[in-house]
């Protein structure tokens, strides 16, 4: 009863509420009345993880991913994550190649694909709800996204301590998108080079990426050259071996 | 309560949905003729999975006359319904190609008592191609002879390994469980018979008892000894007939998750579940339903909404629902859930759930849909994408998702694999393979080309091909006419073109993209980019 009081008091000092609120109404309430529960970062792959200061994705921010290996880049930074646990939602990649992602070492049982409407609004309260029941969501925004749903989103994400990977897909694709996110990193990976591909002959047996991080969250831009896909990535590991999450 | 087994068919396809995915249907809309072949003999039976059917031979065999004579005629009855499925959608046939088809459609029916001897049965019969009887009473002799290795077989049959640990993957902990038991010299049933009880619950946990059950030849779970619970049974009737499915589900929902919680509040959770669905013209679906683990709220509604689709499809009622009946048939005491230390569920995974159920509420149960193992030498049609609302994502496992053994196929494209997909029915970036002269690249019978590539347009933009691989053939389904294709698949390394890109301070290979184009039907088109 006294807390029903007190959401009913905050609850028109917080504005424009997304419809569906849930227990999302408590999360921010523990925002507002004190600092959130620090949580560990989400792991990183080892030949990705050097390249964060605090050796994995810190919850609650924004990665934006670019370049022309962002989405499979994005797996990777994912794909630990996975393994330890967390649920990853991938939303409007409707042609993603599963087979990738189980290559970059997603658990698969863990993926999750949403196909949300294209309007601004309804995209950002659907991205909102996949919020509260995931820890990583890799997103291709619709171009007609605002800057000022964006920032909606992003306060959620803080919220509730997810983590959003915001890719940018090939222009060729038809679905140009365009980056409304303020992110807190920003991940390019760019390919330097295709080995096994001649004329005619062989076929791509591997992709060396460059992969740059930078961004107002990281204090001195880190680079490094790696192999996609890593070697050490789809070594399957068995769920006992997994470490215990901490919280 | 007497402790002794029930006599069983089970009826078993180990390989239906290689054999469904063959003919192109679903593996559960495929399986539904045979289920009504059966249903024809015996109204009431138990469709594990796709591909196994477990019914009790009490009634229908004393009505034709003995169990030889009940297996001799479930034999007969599915193989004309197999040849009826495989025969309606493969058209004309020829020989080998017919036979690898006939090998997955590979079936056994198997009497016995109990279900793990009755799976083992099935599992023989399957060899000898015809139906084999284990005599009443001699099961539990006849099963102390059976290798352990056979569990791994049977776990549709038999239900998955531990009550306690959803979200495990079932047939790597069979493979666990037989790998040990082996290892401790235990190689058949009437080794393990053989041991107490408590040195198998000391060893392997819940499961131990399980085990030493199965391996006595009784019934996984024990008879309840308390009186169950009175009011079990749950009727739900519309005050019209009701058209809508999803409508009699959400109806449903509510009822299930009251008849779970009042089970638990008495201790015991059910195993098995019989649903009746009538419709305003008296026509009726009935069917059991059997979890090991017992039933939750979400497996009575994955339950029942297969039981909808099938009636919906196949029987086609020319009214809508009135009545929805859900009777608990066989309980147990419920052991509970205790959630993981380490690995099995956790509360993660109850979240990940209620977001996609809200999601699904929004914007539709479509809108939100997970990837499923299908196998295709297609990239873009390896993964199926099924509605999220088809599948429990609490039991979910890697297993489901993925089906590792069967992995491996011929043609498919080799590693490192694409992370964007197009089938030939998106709206994917056309494209035009054209050679130095400008004219598209063309494959003849051969699978020579015409020349080699040296533009790629893609929609509107020309780039210039740096490499390439292929081109690689393939060829499916020649037998068929109606569904064999041809196609020839390129792998492409491509630049955009100099002077239309401004930033030239890049390295060469950094504006170099890898894609694969297919060329089928005389067009080509964009079947995968490594994004």
């Amino acid at each position: 009863m006294r807390l029903r009081r007190l959401v009913a008091y905050v609850r028109p000092s917080l504005g424009r509420t997304p419809v569906r609120y849930g227990e999302g109404v408590t999360t921010d309430l523990r925002t507002r009345l004190g600092a959130p529960t620090l949580r560990a970062p989400l792991p990183v792959v080892d030949p990705l993880a050097s390249l964060f200061a605090e050796g994995g994705l810190v919850r609650g921010r924004t990665v934006a991913c670019t370049g022309d290996a962002a989405l499979s880049t994005a797996l990777a930074l994912s794909a630990a994550a996975t393994r330890a646990g967390s649920w990853l939602a991938v939303v409007d990649v409707p042609n993603l190649g599963i087979a990738a992602a189980i290559e970059a070492g997603v658990a698969v049982e863990r993926i999750v694909l949403a196909q949300p409407p294209h309007a601004s609004r309804e995209w950002v309260t659907t991205v909102a709800a996949l919020v509260e029941g995931f820890d990583v969501l890799i997103v291709a925004p619709p171009a007609s996204l605002s800057a000022n749903d964006a920032r909606r989103l992003q306060t959620r994400i803080m919220a509730r301590q997810s983590v959003l990977i915001v890719v940018e897909l090939p222009a060729l694709t038809s679905s140009a998108s365009s980056n409304v996110f303020s992110s807190d990193l920003d991940v390019r990976a760019d390919t330097v080079a295709w080995s096994g591909i001649e004329q005619g002959g062989s076929h791509i047996t591997q992709r060396t990426v460059q992969v740059r991080v930078e961004g107002r969250r990281c204090a001195s831009p880190r680079e490094r050259t790696i192999t996609l896909p890593c070697p050490t990535m789809s070594s399957a590991q068995s769920p006992c071996s997994t470490p215990p999450r901490v919280s | 309560m007497l402790d002794t087994p029930t006599r069983v068919v089970v009826v078993q396809f180990p390989h239906w949905s290689s054999f469904a995915f063959a003919l192109g249907r679903s593996a559960r809309s495929a399986f539904e003729p045979i289920v009504r072949a059966v249903v024809a003999h015996a109204p009431l039976v138990e469709v594990t999975a796709p591909g196994v059917i477990v019914f009790a031979t009490r009634g229908p065999s004393r009505y034709v006359g003995g169990d030889e004579s009940l297996a001799a005629l479930v034999h007969s009855a599915v193989g004309d319904a197999v040849r009826a499925t495989a025969g309606d959608t493969a058209g004309a046939t020829i020989g080998s190609a017919f036979d690898a088809q006939r090998s997955h459609a590979a079936f056994g029916v198997g009497i016995a008592d109990g279900r793990l001897a009755a799976g083992i049965a099935s599992q023989h019969a399957l060899r000898a191609s015809e139906p084999v009887v284990v005599p009443a009473n001699e099961s539990s002799r006849w099963l102390a002879t059976a290798p352990v290795r056979s569990l791994v077989d049977c776990v549709e049959v038999i239900g998955a390994v531990g009550a306690g640990v959803p979200g495990a993957d079932d047939v790597a902990s069979y493979r666990d469980v037989v790998s040990l038991l082996e290892r401790l010299g235990l190689y058949r049933f009437g080794d393990v018979a053989a041991l107490d009880e408590s040195h198998l619950v000391a060893r392997f946990g819940a499961f131990g008892r399980d085990l030493s059950r199965l391996s006595r030849g009784l019934d996984r779970h024990p008879p309840l000894v308390g009186e169950p619970p009175p009011d079990r049974v749950c009727l739900l009737q519309f005050d019209g007939p009701v058209e809508s499915r999803d409508t009699v589900v959400n109806a449903v929902e509510e009822l299930a998750s009251q008849l779970v919680d009042h089970l638990g509040a008495q201790g015991v959770a059910m195993v098995r579940l019989h649903v009746v669905i009538e419709s305003d013209h008296g026509e009726r679906s009935e069917r059991m339903w059997y979890r090991s683990e017992g039933f939750s709220a979400r497996a009575v509604i994955e339950s029942l909404r297969w039981q909808l689709d099938a009636w919906i499809l196949h029987d086609a009622p020319t009214s809508g629902v009135v009545m929805v009946r859900l009777s608990p048939e066989q309980l147990i005491v419920n052991a509970g859930r205790q959630s993981a230390l380490w690995g099995g569920e956790r509360d993660g995974d109850r979240h990940a759930q209620r977001a996609v159920r809200r999601v699904a509420d929004m914007n539709g149960a479509d809108s939100v849909t997970v990837p499923a193992w299908r196998g295709d030498r297609d990239p873009a049609r390896m993964f199926q994408f099924v509605r999220s609302d088809a599948v429990d994502l609490e039991r979910r496992t890697a297993g489901d998702a993925v089906d590792l053994a069967t992995g491996e196929w011929r043609g498919a494209l080799p590693s490192p694999a694409p992370s964007l997909v197009f089938d030939s029915t998106d709206d994917a970036p056309k494209v035009r393979v054209l050679d130095s002269l400008g004219r598209a690249v063309a494959i003849d019978a051969r699978h020579a080309m015409s020349a080699d590539p040296a533009y790629v347009c893609i929609d509107d933009d020309t780039y210039d091909v740096v490499a390439w691989a292929g081109p690689w053939p393939v060829e499916e389904r020649w037998w068929d006419a109606r569904r064999a294709r041809r196609a020839v698949r390129l792998q492409l390394l491509v630049r955009q073109r100099h002077g239309e890109r401004s930033d030239t301070s890049k390295t060469d290979a950094s504006a170099s993209r890898a894609m694969v184009a297919v060329l089928e039907r005389r067009t080509w088109r964009l079947a995968a980019i490594y994004a």
